[in-house]
């Protein structure tokens, strides 16, 4: 620190205490952040969001599971398999989807309106700003898109079916779903960084999304496996305890890889964004 | 505070090109501590061009800026806890309460008490008449009711500069009045440094002033400076009582003088002249015309110009180049 810098300092706390307030210190890179992550988790928690969210996943992951789980005539054993492989792959590619849909104006929504323009004005860094959106997101989507539904659903299965349901196995493959989630919400957020329209962000993210659902037989492997395509089958093989090709850490690795890569790229352009 | 020679803002050749068009060119400015500084210019002037690379909202192409005698694009994070900024067309989120929005402002300076921070939000809302309205959502506001929030805002953290954009712009003529007597008001404890086209406003409350046309700025000077002169030399007012026309050629064989005209009206003499020298004039006039003493100067002074007369004069002028 210069002498000018700790000149300012002093004169600070010297104000703040005239005042009686007690000034925000933060690193630089994270001015902000906690201020951003309450406002953020409150538009989450605080408002009709979270129970939204949570009935709309509920209704689908939930209600389709159960149907399975009410078929009759399948052996317990394969009942068991055929819910598991319903509802874990499912979660993973419809929550990708419903998390490209709901996020698309997380970034884009705030520039188009002036809001991202206001904060920025204070003394609040972008880098905290669009960390304060993925942590936030993130939580809002693993608990009503995720956790919920994975409780319900160990109820449901314990309730409906006669074998019992491996926990352990089935939270790693819960685990690779929370992956797949926050892959496609790290991708939203960082495709709102670089559009100003909500056209592109949706274009681009669901196109993501349907091509690893309907076109992954005629992917050749080697690029299949550097995507989260493939994390519905490595969710639900893991929940299962189903025997898996060796490389099935390759995707999950390449998921996590590609969503810090997508974080840093998203802090790199709203850094450079011109309000 | 750190002020650089006392100047709150100081930039240096501040440019901001947009895709090869120059929003501004090579500004430089310097804005004194306790000042009211109006930044006047018609639309697309490069006004909130500047303000946003003060604030750090966008990044000059070139040049430099120092808030606090600290670099804008190197400190902007330490030059924004310094300021309070109420932006040209105010947007918030929508859901949130006026009382929420200065609390979610307030905490971007103060981590606490938080009696201490609900009672400077309280303060604020009694301030600009939205005590009555604090607890409403935004989306129900008029634009009034936004502007005053926006201005309570930009205050909420006793800033040391406080930067407006228009902010009486979409106001009517009671809101333009409140926001001006807030203005003359935080004279004492903050520099204020504002954008507008409303010329009658920035001569009621400002100090100082600069004109900027095209980007360019025209002109820089305390608002009496600027008034008394519009760039083409001072112009005196004389009226004279007797025969004065010894006394206008003694005036105009003056090197200092630059033209003369005078009317014969009522027994009167009235003169206007126009000088280069306003020292000169300031020295010597009265006296070149006292020294004949069968006259009587019933009245002499320098003509002052209202501040929309020396706008559309600069900005003419310089549109011409």
């Amino acid at each position: 620190m210069n002498s000018q810098s700790k000149l300012a300092v002093s004169q600070d706390l010297i104000l703040a205490a005239r005042q009686g307030l007690i000034p925000v210190r933060q690193r630089a890179w994270l001015g902000g952040f906690g201020n951003m992550l309450r406002k953020e988790l409150g538009q989450w928690w605080g408002t009709r969001t979270w129970w939204v969210q949570t009935l709309i996943w509920v209704l689908i992951l939930n209600g389709i599971s159960t149907i399975v789980a009410l078929t009759e005539g399948l052996p317990p054993a394969e009942l068991l398999q055929e819910v598991v492989q319903t509802f874990l792959p499912m979660s993973v590619g419809a929550v990708g989807m419903g998390t490209v849909i709901a996020a698309q104006g997380l970034i884009v929504g705030e520039k188009q309106l002036g809001t991202a323009a206001w904060v920025m004005s204070k003394p609040a860094s972008r880098s905290a700003f669009i960390l304060a959106k993925v942590v936030a997101n993130a939580l809002g989507f693993w608990v009503t898109a995720i956790i919920i539904p994975s409780i319900i659903f160990v109820i449901t299965v314990r309730t409906v079916v006669p074998v019992p349901l491996d926990l352990a196995p089935f939270l790693v493959g819960v685990g690779i779903s929370a992956l797949s989630q926050f892959f496609y919400l790290t991708l939203t957020i960082m495709l709102g960084t670089f559009f100003n329209s909500r056209g592109p962000i949706a274009g681009i993210g669901i196109g993501f999304v349907m091509t690893g659902l309907l076109l992954k037989g005629f992917i050749p492997m080697q690029v299949m496996i550097a995507t989260p395509w493939p994390l519905p089958d490595v969710a639900g093989g893991l929940a299962l305890g189903m025997e898996l090709p060796s490389i099935w850490p390759v995707p999950v690795i390449a998921t996590a890889v590609w969503v810090i890569i997508m974080i840093a790229a998203a802090l790199w352009r709203f850094g450079r964004e011109e309000f | 505070m750190n002020t650089l020679n006392g100047n709150v803002i100081h930039t240096q050749e501040l440019t901001k090109t947009y895709k090869g068009v120059n929003a501004l060119q090579g500004l430089s400015l310097q804005v004194p501590k306790n000042s009211i500084f109006g930044f006047l210019g018609p639309n697309g002037a490069g006004k909130s061009t500047t303000i946003k690379m003060l604030l750090g909202l966008t990044r000059p192409t070139s040049g430099k800026a120092v808030l606090f005698g600290k670099d804008i694009t190197q400190e902007s994070l330490a030059v924004r806890r310094k300021v309070g900024y109420l932006a040209q067309d105010p947007r918030y989120y929508e859901h949130m309460t006026a009382r929420q929005t200065l609390r979610y402002t307030a905490r971007f300076f103060y981590s606490g008490p938080k009696d201490l921070i609900e009672a400077r939000i309280e303060e604020m809302l009694d301030l600009v008449g939205l005590d009555d309205k604090a607890d409403r959502p935004i989306k129900g506001f008029s634009g009034g009711e936004r502007q005053r929030l926006g201005i309570a805002q930009a205050q909420v953290n006793y800033p040391d500069l406080l930067i407006l954009d228009e902010p009486a712009a979409a106001l009517d003529p009671m809101g333009r009045h409140d926001v001006l007597a807030v203005m003359e008001k935080l004279r004492k404890y903050t520099t204020i440094f504002y954008s507008t086209h409303i010329l009658e406003d920035v001569q009621r409350v400002s100090d100082r002033v600069a004109i900027l046309n095209h980007g360019r700025l025209v002109a820089e000077a305390p608002i009496q400076e600027l008034l008394a002169g519009n760039g083409a030399g001072s112009v005196y007012n004389v009226t004279i009582k007797g025969d004065a026309a010894r006394a206008q050629s003694r005036v105009e064989a003056q090197p200092w003088v630059h033209s003369m005209g005078a009317i014969l009206k009522d027994g009167l003499t009235h003169w206007q002249v126009t000088v280069h020298d306003d020292e000169a004039a300031e020295d010597q006039l009265l006296l070149l015309i006292l020294e004949d003493r069968a006259l009587r100067v019933k009245s002499f002074g320098r003509k002052t110009y209202n501040l929309e007369e020396v706008f559309l004069t600069m900005v003419r002028e310089e549109s011409k180049k």
